[in-house]
């Protein structure tokens, strides 16, 4: 239900400023694809080491990442600094008016759905920018080694269920202790009872957050296990088997925790772009 | 508030805490530097050897063999400090209201007192050990990488500026927005008055730009494209390994991140300096009555 009056704001957005919402969406597909342009740089810089090609044409790669970064920076920081703040002024007041004039919500009403488009709009360029990062580095995984890429999305796959066990748990926990502080509180109580209390939440907090401590380690310890995996396979493909190029294992090397934090990312902004 | 007083005034905070829970100091100062050093013998030191034994042909059991057992201990340290984050730090925040119920202080006070506080000085010890560990790494692979490092350090004055003036923007917006808020929300008084908004934000946006764009030329395209040049370089000639290569411009990034950073967290500690001198105020008052 959130979701869909969610999207309707969205799309007003879209009738009322377009340009505004156009351009956060194009700052989210550049910065997600600004993740990938680092990793792919290295992959190439080692290959040509390995092939002893010499310096010049490295320093081509780097030259042509130096421009990228320079047109990258100027265009994030004019639209960030520069062109943002003003356009998003004109869209309150834009916005403001169509939906003031359509239906019948009071001012107050109405000033709280601007600020809730704001924060929206945020989720959506930040889902744009985990999405394309992910999909990007993804792709540059897979380009080199189809087995150890698999190994990769498995382990991102293991790590939002547990992310999901975990968030659940936690939700339970904080209402247990929503309940206990209630009925404390509805209650004066006297000393004896006031020290019980206190007991019993300590015990509680005590219990609640050590699984919680329990299923967050289980999380990151086979994220862990895994990430070592695949370096170790990739290495032993490079050493020993000769699959796979320098390039290849220094792509999954710098990009397996990129890949993680971008699946994570994604999944806690589609979690308050849900929520909120 | 002066850092001096601000420590004085934690000072206090951790030994109500070790009276309240001792030895829990002691943990937490255990955690801190355990997770610094183990996060920079993963993402540097283990990375460099792996790459570089490849390079030299060395058996591959060897580097399995060092990989299993940095694993294992990597393990340990993290469910100690996954222990000590979720577990023991909320536990230390009720133990710590229960001890001070008679004087009133709130629980969220406590709660975010501590839980800010820990966390700080944790990021303190992890920075200083970043640096000195990257510091002495790059010295030992070549001094010259350490000017990479220490290059962005220029940019502070910057930083200080963009911060100034982020900081007086945000201000002089709120508070244009609140004065027409406040004068009872209507959407005509709002556009009639938004042109105030847009003219400062035209004025100081161009600025603030400018001053972020410089900051990310020097900081971000010199220090990753001439840091990775001259690694690539070392490569090339034969002075660097591929494993010193690879890790030569991550070792920069985070020796000059941590140190544009500490600047930021000397701030916070006096921020959070007033919020113990405020704990302090009502526990050695309620004491004292």
């Amino acid at each position: 239900m959130k979701v869909k009056i969610h999207l309707q704001l969205l799309a007003r957005v879209w009738v009322h400023a377009p340009v505004y919402a156009a351009l956060f969406l194009v700052e989210g597909v550049l910065m997600g694809v600004n993740q990938a342009i680092g990793t792919y740089h290295i992959h190439h810089i080692f290959d040509l080491i390995e092939e002893q090609a010499g310096f010049a044409p490295i320093m081509h790669i780097l030259v042509e990442f130096a421009v990228y970064l320079l047109v990258h920076y100027a265009f994030y920081h004019w639209f960030r600094d520069c062109y943002q703040p003003r356009a998003k002024e004109r869209m309150h007041v834009s916005l403001g008016e169509g939906i003031a004039q359509n239906t019948a919500y009071t001012a107050e009403e109405v000033r709280r759905m601007t600020s809730q488009v704001d924060e929206l709009l945020e989720d959506m360029g930040h889902i744009v920018t985990h999405t394309m990062a992910g999909i990007a580095i993804a792709v540059l995984l897979f380009r080199a080694n189809v087995l150890a890429a698999c190994i990769c999305l498995f382990a991102c796959a293991v790590r939002l269920s547990v992310v999901l066990f975990h968030n659940h748990l936690a939700v339970r926990h904080h209402e247990e202790l929503a309940q206990l502080e209630e009925i404390s509180g509805a209650f004066n109580l006297k000393a004896d009872a006031l020290r019980d209390y206190s007991h019993r939440k300590r015990a509680l907090i005590s219990e609640g957050n050590r699984r919680l401590a329990r299923v967050t380690f289980a999380a990151e310890g086979s994220m862990m296990l895994i990430d070592f995996g695949v370096i170790l396979l990739m290495l032993y493909q490079y050493a020993v088997k000769h699959t796979v190029s320098l390039g290849d294992v220094a792509v999954f090397m710098t990009a397996l925790w990129i890949l993680s934090w971008q699946v994570r990312g994604l999944f806690e902004r589609l979690q308050h772009f849900c929520q909120s | 508030m002066s850092l001096k007083e601000a420590l004085a005034h934690h000072r206090y905070l951790f030994r109500q805490m070790e009276a309240v829970r001792p030895s829990f100091c002691v943990f937490a100062l255990f955690v801190a530097i355990t997770t610094g050093i183990a996060g920079f013998v993963s993402n540097i030191v283990l990375l460099r050897y792996g790459f570089n034994a490849v390079q030299r042909q060395a058996p591959f059991t060897h580097i399995a063999v060092a990989f299993g057992v940095w694993l294992l201990v990597d393990l340990f340290i993290k469910s100690v400090r996954y222990a000590y984050q979720v577990w023991r730090i909320p536990l230390m925040a009720h133990d710590m209201h229960h001890h001070f119920a008679h004087l009133h202080v709130k629980n969220i006070t406590i709660k975010h007192l501590i839980e800010e506080v820990t966390a700080t000085y944790e990021s303190l010890i992890r920075g200083m050990i970043t640096c000195v560990a990257n510091g002495i790494l790059l010295c030992f692979m070549d001094p010259h990488l350490l000017l990479f490092a220490l290059l962005p350090l220029v940019t502070l004055p910057l930083h200080t500026r963009q911060r100034a003036l982020r900081g007086r923007v945000g201000r002089e917006t709120t508070c244009l927005q609140t004065r027409l808020h406040g004068l009872g929300y209507s959407l005509r008084s709002y556009r009639e008055s938004c042109g105030d908004v847009l003219r400062l934000l035209k004025r100081d946006g161009r600025h603030l730009a400018a001053v972020g764009y410089a900051v990310a030329l020097l900081s971000e395209v010199v220090l990753e494209i001439g840091g990775m040049l001259y690694a690539v370089y070392g490569t090339v000639q034969g002075w660097f390994g591929y494993g010193d290569c690879l890790i030569a411009v991550t070792a920069i990034g985070s020796l000059s991140h941590t140190l544009l950073h500490l600047p930021e967290l000397f701030a916070s500690i006096r921020r959070h300096g007033e919020d113990a001198a405020h704990f302090r105020a009502l526990t050695e008052g309620g004491d004292a009555a």
